[in-house]
């Protein structure tokens, strides 16, 4: 008996002990120990706070805007509709799909996009060679080219390029993006240029040496020490190049016109006539007028069509994204 | 063919190499006479000129300096739209280009930490730089917003609650402003702040990882290590940043939209041009005056390779 009591007081100290070490603020070492671990866990709250809550605020008009086109027409101003649609349907799809001609602008759009990126890589890439490891007091005034490429606005120089596609015959044709793409002069080169540069700066010296000792020449170390080990610039131009290419809508406007078709171009030609557009595909009286008279309507198909646009950049980006990610932390834009 | 290879043996390396760095450049080099430099001077050309679309043709009349006298006299000293439009283009620059340099440096600190769901995470952020499309914000804000609105009360109402309990903190009216221009931004900053985010992540996987752990070592907070070690080596970067931000912020600035109005709505296009080189000319000394400030405020290594 008296054993267990004692072990029972004995208990109860050693936890007394333990506890008032734990809150036991005499000791300055520990003092500072506990606030360091405490502004980290601060820190860690606020961080996921912000970056989850941005995650959703990104995401949030994405998710709302597919909830909007799946939503059946006659439920565009139903205030019990939040999220998920009463009556699922694919109707706003069609007709978005109707109203841009969207195969053909998808397909113009991806292969414009492609060849351009093509261009525009193998051009950056061997003007980011020369940039970087063959310079001369030449290169290094053109690199202030580079920089006023990336400066100057494109709306100061494109009617002079709109006149001059003019002349030579290549307004209207896919072949005048892919040109100046091919030439160095597409959708930012510039700053692709530049990402070529300091990517292949920051490849060691002497790689390059020991290939020129075996009698390499500058292209062979271009081609087969500099690209090889440039994979994740390539990643990263090619992606950009690909994607602001997709979505841009200035130079397609202005060069593309109307006889080349491509996705930016439609969504613009269709803002402001889906009424004109439906009405000459003969699908407006299919509708029905209770439908067609609510002014909600328009801006509807014209959600349906951003994502209609949006849909296929995402869909690949969910599959590179990976490559993507690792291969611009791996760029060093860095300078 | 003998000769040319004779030729090319008595020409040492260097200058070889120096030769080849042109060949290097020359598709590119073709390409900016073509598609930069010619058109740049045409422009400057255009400018001095009255220039008219007459059937297909350009009729062109040499004024001298009257266009840019024009747009001195009527939209500086009369109507004072030009400076209007620049002002405020300069301002939401001025309001935007420190939120955009804090906010991308500390979201890619914290991108680059240890996070739950990190890769998810990343993804989604990079999700603007993907979407990063005219067509598609001005689908966002303008249809997008109509269909909400009606069925909901929008964000606008939140901010004008936000703006009262302010005031009755006793904050002042400037400060209140400034604050929720911030606030009413901050998906036009994410939007704008993609490609920023990725440059700082790419420059802070640069760091070398042994100043952390001699850092950790040495029982720094996360705070001191952000402070003394991650933001001194990411510093000169901040000029890349700023300048690819205001370069961006042009591109959007309501001065653009109004050189392509003069341009292709009223088909003034020796006007535009004389618009669009003088907000170049006020762009270069922005960016210049930009640069030379930063310079020297700014930890920077040798260069030497």
């Amino acid at each position: 008996m008296m054993t267990n009591a004692k072990k029972f007081t004995n208990l109860i100290k050693n936890v007394g002990n333990r506890l008032s070490s734990k809150f036991d603020f005499s000791n300055p070492l520990k003092n500072q120990v506990r606030l360091s671990k405490a502004k980290d866990l601060m820190m860690n709250i606020v961080k996921y706070i912000v970056l989850y809550g941005l995650a959703f605020i990104i995401i949030y008009p994405l998710i709302q805007q597919i909830s909007v086109a799946l939503r059946h027409t006659r439920e565009i101003n139903d205030p019990s509709v939040v999220w998920i649609p009463k009556r699922f349907s694919l109707d706003n799809i069609r007709l978005a799909i109707a109203a841009l001609d969207y195969w053909n602008a998808l397909r113009n759009t991806f292969v414009i996009s492609l060849l351009a990126t093509l261009g525009q890589l193998i051009a950056c890439s061997l003007a980011g060679y020369a940039f970087a490891r063959l310079k001369s007091r030449v290169t290094n005034i053109l690199f202030i080219f580079v920089i006023l490429t990336i400066i100057v606005p494109a709306s100061t120089i494109s009617l002079p390029q709109f006149i001059y596609f003019q002349r030579i015959g290549l307004l209207g044709k896919a072949y005048s993006i892919i040109l100046m793409s091919v030439l160095g002069q597409g959708i930012k080169s510039g700053i692709f240029i530049y990402i070529f540069r300091q990517f292949f700066k920051g490849i060691p010296l002497e790689l390059d040496e020991a290939a020129e000792v075996d009698g390499a020449s500058p292209f062979q170390i271009y081609y087969r020490i500099m690209l090889p080990n440039a994979k994740g610039a390539i990643v990263t131009v090619g992606l950009f190049a690909f994607v602001w290419q997709w979505n841009d809508g200035y130079y397609a406007s202005l060069f593309l016109r109307d006889t080349t078709k491509v996705l930016t171009t439609a969504m613009y030609s269709i803002q402001y006539g889906v009424h004109g557009h439906l009405q000459s595909l003969g699908l407006w009286e299919l509708i029905g007028a209770d439908v067609t008279k609510n002014p909600l309507f328009l801006s509807m198909i014209l959600n349906t069509a951003a994502i209609l646009i949006m849909s296929p950049l995402l869909i690949m980006y969910y599959f590179v994204q990976k490559l993507f990610v690792e291969g611009v932390e791996r760029t060093g834009i860095v300078g | 063919m003998k000769k040319l290879r004779l030729l090319n043996k008595h020409i040492p390396f260097k200058t070889k190499k120096k030769i080849l760095g042109v060949v290097f450049l020359l598709p590119w080099l073709i390409g900016i006479l073509m598609f930069f430099i010619y058109p740049f001077f045409a422009t400057v050309w255009y400018s001095l000129n009255d220039v008219k679309p007459r059937s297909g043709r350009l009729e062109i009349k040499f004024l001298g300096l009257d266009n840019y006298r024009y747009i001195f006299e009527e939209l500086v000293v009369n109507n004072k739209t030009f400076i209007r439009v620049m002002w405020e283009s300069l301002q939401t620059l001025l309001i935007n280009l420190p939120v955009i340099l804090i906010f991308s440096l500390l979201i890619a600190t914290m991108l680059n930490s240890k996070l739950r769901g990190r890769s998810l995470i990343r993804m989604m952020f990079f999700i603007p730089v993907i979407l990063n499309s005219n067509i598609i914000e001005i689908v966002m804000r303008g249809s997008f917003n109509a269909v909400f609105s009606s069925s909901r009360n929008g964000s606008i109402l939140d901010s004008i609650r936000f703006e009262e309990y302010l005031i009755e903190i006793g904050i002042g009216q400037s400060l209140i402003s400034f604050l929720l221009s911030a606030v009413n931004r901050i998906l036009q900053i994410i939007n704008l702040s993609g490609v920023q985010i990725l440059i700082f992540l790419s420059a802070i996987q640069s760091i070398p990882t042994q100043l952390y752990e001699a850092a950790e070592i040495e029982g720094a907070t996360k705070y001191e290590i952000f402070w003394k070690i991650t933001f001194p080596l990411v510093s000169p970067l901040f000029l890349t940043v700023i300048v690819y931000t205001i370069v961006d912020s042009f591109i959007d600035s309501p001065v653009m939209q109004f050189i392509d109005y003069t341009r292709d709505n009223l088909r003034y296009y020796g006007l535009s041009a004389a618009i669009s080189i003088l907000f170049f000319i006020v762009n270069m000394l922005l960016l210049l005056i930009i640069f030379l400030t930063i310079r020297k405020g700014v930890f920077t290594y040798d260069d030497k390779r």
